[in-house]
């Protein structure tokens, strides 16, 4: 078969996959090789739907021996199939990396004849990439689940980042659309990767860095939403166990786009793309804003409210807190601030040692007032409305922008660099 | 009101703003040759650029004030905006009786006018780094051709100097008629003008062509959005893009 016909059903197949994330470690080949890699990620390009291209996110292979109901590649689909080999995959990254076209390789698959094979063939590929291009751009590689994990260390010191996908948030979940996956096979390699790069943490402070090191980069995995009945409350419960107990980097969201027709899935006209937004906000909460899941979700078990902003639901939930005095709130509190995110609070912060700062103030230094100013004193100065009336208020908060006829309007900006969504390790210039 | 008129280059910028700190001229506007446009009542002076001078200045900038305000300067003076040369000279003699502290003073005018300019370029360059797009050519070079708001190509050779060492690569700023060359080695900027269509690697179409179909395959058609897409890769940097060429 044509590489180009490869291509083109390869990353049919991958493209659900909604991780394309390339930033959390830099390095350079020094002169030994070609690549580097920047703290911060690189968008090399942005596809028709509007989702950052950093990574060449392609499946090694859409075959599957598995029959998982709501993914494309399932075994029973009439859909065309290929697979690559270990050089054709090596050559393609490194040719598409030369000219700048990516920052890396994001390697996904089916599972092949076995959770082995398929690792196995998957790492030779980047053992090549690796050993015999000299590449040393970015790599972010799935574990197979069920595939010894000898492999999976064997693929994790050649990658950047590894992750599993647990896809569906719950046990049931897993039981009724994939039943051939079982749980333990998910959370087995997410378990032995956090504890190989945590282990490797503590040795790193106590030698010198190690030569092949497992992941640096991290774990994140994925969860699709819309699939199964879980609720949103329950997710971000999920998640926030992620970060704190297994260590990860990020957990991804991904709407359910309905591509099979199966009746143990739900009848869904379009993919629930306002709900997947409203939990990247939510998710951003729990990573840079201090905010616990039970918070967000007000302890009740049912999903985000999909007019407001999560972190103005939660304002509009706690109103004994507000206003907020922009010249005594601590940075914590200022990040609680609808509309504040860290590059905001943390300028307000620096502004204050030179003197009060005042509603004007707040402009120049690039605040957006826009929602905040309903929830901030400057200088014991009220500058919004509706204070006394929360549902006024919620009223003047509500997303317009996001209440358009579809769900199509710019309901990604969770995924892109602005004010609110700024990480904090790129804030301070 | 007296004005300084330099040459456009941050080398002239610099000289001109040794000239009024430590040189004893009086100015209140440092304007580029190609912005000048004599006023009535005012004349400017020429600024001969010279580049020990401006060293100079720029070692003064580092010490005096610190490595973080000389970059925002030179990141203000890359846009090439007819009043960049004068935001740049008020910033600096802030700088001069605030020392270290400068860029802690985001509520002075002066201060937050030319962080704006800088942050421009600091957005643009960074998506610059993604949006630049090499072509292979028949000799083995590999050729980018780019059309950036701001005078930016030495910020990015840096960068592709690191990622790119094996190989030989010019990155051209097709409007200014200059570009970066490097050659395996080290990077230097160099005058070049507009080239005609450039003679390809044989395997350049087909690699070309791979990536337009990776391109149109990983978008997801239900989540077609050309707004959102639009936003996040303005259009004026299509024209050089591969997957985007001719459309
Ligand atoms: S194992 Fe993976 S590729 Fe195979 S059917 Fe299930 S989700 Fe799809």
């Amino acid at each position: 078969m044509e590489l180009l016909e490869k291509i083109r059903i390869l990353a049919d197949g991958a493209k659900y996959d909604v991780s394309c994330s390339s930033s959390g470690s830099a390095g350079a080949s020094r002169g030994r090789g070609t690549g580097s890699t920047l703290s911060c990620g690189v968008c090399h390009s942005w596809s028709d739907d509007g989702r950052c291209i950093s990574l060449l996110k392609i499946l090694y292979t859409n075959e599957c021996v598995y029959d998982c109901s709501y993914c494309v590649n399932r075994r029973t689909k009439d859909v065309p199939r290929a697979s690559f080999t270990p050089e054709e995959l090596a050559r393609l990254t490194m040719e598409f990396y030369r000219r700048n076209y990516i920052e890396g390789l994001f390697l996904s698959s089916g599972v092949k004849v076995s959770p082995d094979r398929t690792m196995e063939e998957m790492t030779t590929a980047l053992r090549l990439l690796r050993e015999e291009q000299g590449f040393h751009g970015y790599i972010h590689v799935k574990a197979i689940p069920g595939a010894d994990p000898r492999l999976i260390d064997r693929a994790g010191r050649y990658a950047n980042r590894i992750s599993v996908n647990m896809e569906l948030p719950s046990e049931q979940g897993l039981k009724l659309l994939a039943p051939q996956k079982k749980r333990e096979d998910i959370i087995r390699p997410m378990h032995l990767i956090s504890q190989k790069i945590r282990e490797e943490k503590e040795e790193k402070k106590k030698r010198r860095p190690l030569p092949q090191p497992f992941a640096p980069a991290g774990q994140s995995t994925q969860l699709i939403i819309g699939a199964t009945p879980d609720s949103d409350t329950r997710i971000l419960k999920l998640s926030e166990t992620l970060y704190s107990s297994f260590g990860l980097k990020r957990v991804y969201y991904s709407a359910y786009v309905p591509v099979n027709y199966d009746s143990r899935l739900p009848d869904l006209m379009k993919p629930p793309l306002l709900r997947e937004h409203r939990l990247y906000q939510a998710d951003w909460l729990l990573r840079f804003y201090g905010f616990a899941a039970g918070e967000i979700t007000g302890g009740r078990e049912e999903n985000l409210d999909p007019e407001l902003d999560p972190k103005c639901a939660w304002a509009l939930q706690n109103m004994h807190l507000f206003p907020v005095e922009v010249n005594k709130a601590d940075y914590s509190m200022l990040l609680r601030v609808p509309g504040i995110g860290p590059l905001s609070a943390k300028r307000i912060l620096t502004a204050r040692k030179h003197g009060p700062v005042t509603y004007e103030g707040l402009k120049t230094i690039g605040a957006v007032l826009k929602r905040a100013r309903y929830f901030i004193t400057c200088r014991g100065k009220y500058y919004g409305e509706g204070l006394e009336d929360p549902v006024f208020l919620r009223s003047l908060l509500v997303d317009r922008r996001e209440k358009g006829p579809g769900e199509q309007l710019s309901l990604f900006e969770a995924l892109s660099p602005r004010e609110e969504n700024l990480l904090p390790a790129k804030a301070g210039f | 009101m007296g004005t300084l008129i330099y040459d456009g280059s941050f080398d002239g910028l610099m000289t001109a703003l040794y000239r009024v700190f430590l040189g004893g001229d009086t100015a209140e506007e440092l304007i580029a040759e190609k912005d000048y446009q004599p006023g009535l009542f005012s004349t400017g002076q020429r600024v001969e650029t010279h580049e020990g001078t401006a060293t100079a200045m720029v070692e003064a900038i580092r010490k005096k004030i610190s490595p973080r305000a000389l970059r925002h300067a030179f990141y203000a003076a890359s846009t090439g905006r007819k009043e960049a040369g004068t935001l740049v000279y008020r910033y600096i003699k802030k700088g001069f009786s605030l020392g270290k502290a400068l860029d802690s003073h985001l509520l002075d005018p002066d201060v937050a006018a030319l962080h704006a300019l800088s942050r421009r370029v600091g957005r643009e360059l960074h998506r610059l780094l993604g949006l630049t797009r090499f072509r292979l050519l028949e000799n083995g070079v590999l050729y980018a051709p780019l059309e950036p708001d701001s005078d930016i190509i030495v910020l990015l050779a840096p960068h592709f100097a690191l990622r790119l060492p094996r190989e030989n690569w010019i990155i051209h700023d097709v409007r200014r008629g200059k570009a970066a060359l490097y050659n395996r080695r080290q990077w230097v900027l160099t005058d070049l003008e507009r080239q005609g269509r450039l003679p390809l690697d044989r395997e350049e179409e087909e690699l070309q062509e791979l990536w337009k179909n990776y391109f149109a395959r990983i978008a997801i058609e239900e989540r077609k959005n050309p707004r959102l897409q639009a936003g996040n890769m303005p259009k004026k940097y299509w024209k050089y893009l591969v997957e985007k060429e001719g459309r």
